[in-house]
């Protein structure tokens, strides 16, 4: 009986220490967060007070307390974030004086720091960092990351180049083994300016890629740039294994148009996939030749597939043929199914 | 001459503040759209600088508000990216001008001299 009762009081002096450990380690905890906070407003405030002196002034603007807390490495990660952060703020001087901020500070190095790391979120975030803030010099190590396993950091990696070199910079295309998703092509795509007149060299082996990502970033540019003179490969990638390239190859023909496109996508027509033929179809519309007309009825009146016989429908109107349209849907002879797909084009297009 | 600025950002407000009182004017802050459109009503402000995502009042809330009250007070707005419709939508309620974030304090400062000279 006095062993169990000695049992049940050590049991119970044991379970008030732990619940007394588990308060103590909460309240740790809280104050803690609380003096971190504390601290931060206190940073916040002595950063955000030398952004404005600086770029009230037009440049880095002399501030002890910053000189003395820049020697603690937790400030140095705040102080990266904060000025990356306002640089997002602001354009032309004032973003130019808080990269000069950055630069003074020598804050890339906390930014590499961040490259070093396994977590993927800080690897991306290094490189963004980096890239806000023009710091050029670190190209080098930036690039080790371009074709790395995860998108997140690759992605960044790529837009680093660009943003640094403009076209130059994209020539990581050439052993680009990532998917470009459409975003990063479009976020790429904003950054180059222009295409130097030996570019379209290297723009041409980027068009014979394994990468169909890469291939139809490429078709973009050369519909950005309209570069004429690569018109005779487009016809080749019109035979490309991917439907996706083969569409994008179909758009720019149309971007970079000339005497015998019509007749090159009308030929090459019947060697396509419902959706490629869907989309030559939207770009005979868009073109507006009056030579398609005959090779529109063809498809109006003979394709199997009622998507791509509505399409040649829409691009036989976009003509201003709508009358010919009119006069099959009355005829008594034409059937059920064609008056329902000239009745759903012309609805279409009303 | 005291132009109010109504942003909730505090390094933006604190900017264009400071911009604005090296030039010269006379600068009233606010933090939220509400304390703006007070301000507005109470207070002699000869130029407004408002962002359009506000706490509590709109940009747009406070341009009304001014147009409403019949006061003759040129509005600037800051907007972001992507607010096309709302930039239109202000100008058809009478904003003197606009400026696209991320901005600079340089430019807006040449705006507001502009507008100033007008008024």
């Amino acid at each position: 009986m006095s062993t169990s009762l000695h049992f049940l009081i050590v049991t119970f002096i044991v379970l008030l220490v732990v619940i007394a450990l588990l308060i103590l380690a909460v309240l740790l905890y809280a104050l803690y967060g609380y003096r971190y906070f504390q601290r931060a407003d206190a940073w916040s405030e002595v950063i955000g007070q030398e952004v404005v002196q600086s770029i009230v002034s037009g440049e880095v603007a002399e501030n002890e307390a910053i000189d003395r807390l820049s020697r603690k490495p937790s400030f140095r990660m705040y102080f990266l974030e904060k000025l990356v952060n306002a640089e997002g703020k602001f354009s032309g001087m004032a973003s130019n004086v808080i990269r000069r901020i950055f630069s003074e500070y020598h804050l890339e190095n906390e930014a590499l720091k961040k490259l070093k790391q396994k977590k993927l979120y800080l690897i991306a975030g290094g490189i963004q960092e980096l890239t806000a803030m023009r710091a050029e010099k670190t190209l080098p190590e930036i690039s080790k990351f371009l074709n790395h396993s995860s998108p997140q950091v690759y992605q960044e990696a790529q837009y680093a180049q660009v943003t640094f070199r403009g076209f130059e910079g994209l020539r990581f295309l050439g052993s680009a083994k990532g998917v470009l998703s459409d975003w990063q092509q479009l976020r790429l795509l904003n950054s180059v300016a222009s295409v130097p007149p030996d570019g379209t060299e290297l723009v041409r082996s980027w068009l014979q890629s394994e990468n169909a990502s890469v291939v139809i970033f490429t078709l973009r540019l050369i519909r950005k740039f309209q570069l004429l003179t690569i018109y005779p490969e487009l016809l080749i990638l019109l035979g490309h294994q991917s439907a996706q390239v083969r569409i994008q190859t179909v758009q720019t023909l149309q971007a970079l148009e000339n005497d015998t496109t019509l007749k090159e996508l009308e030929d090459t027509f019947l060697s396509q996939s419902q959706e490629v033929q869907v989309e030559i179809l939207n770009v005979l519309k868009k073109m507006g030749d009056v030579r398609a007309k005959d090779f529109l009825f063809q498809q109006l009146h003979g394709h199997v597939a009622p998507a791509v016989r509505i399409k040649a429908a829409e691009a036989i109107h976009s003509l201003g043929m709508k009358h010919e349209l009119t006069q099959i849907t009355d005829d008594e002879n034409t059937s059920e199914e064609l008056i329902f797909i000239i009745k759903h084009a012309l609805q279409e297009r009303k | 001459m005291p132009i109010l600025i109504a942003e909730d950002d505090e390094l933006i407000l604190k900017t264009i503040e400071h911009k604005l009182l090296k030039e010269g004017y006379e600068v009233i802050l606010t933090r939220n759209g509400q304390d703006a459109i007070n301000t507005i009503l109470s207070t002699k402000v000869d130029i407004v600088i408002t962002d359009i995502m506000m706490p509590f009042a709109s940009g747009i809330e406070i341009l009304s508000a001014v147009k409403t009250a019949g006061k003759d007070i040129p509005v600037i707005m800051l907007s972001s990216m992507g607010q096309e419709e709302v930039i239109l939508n202000a100008f058809d309620l009478g904003a003197a001008d606009f400026i696209v974030k991320p901005f600079s304090p340089n430019e807006l400062m040449l705006r507001v001299k502009r507008i100033a000279a007008r008024t």
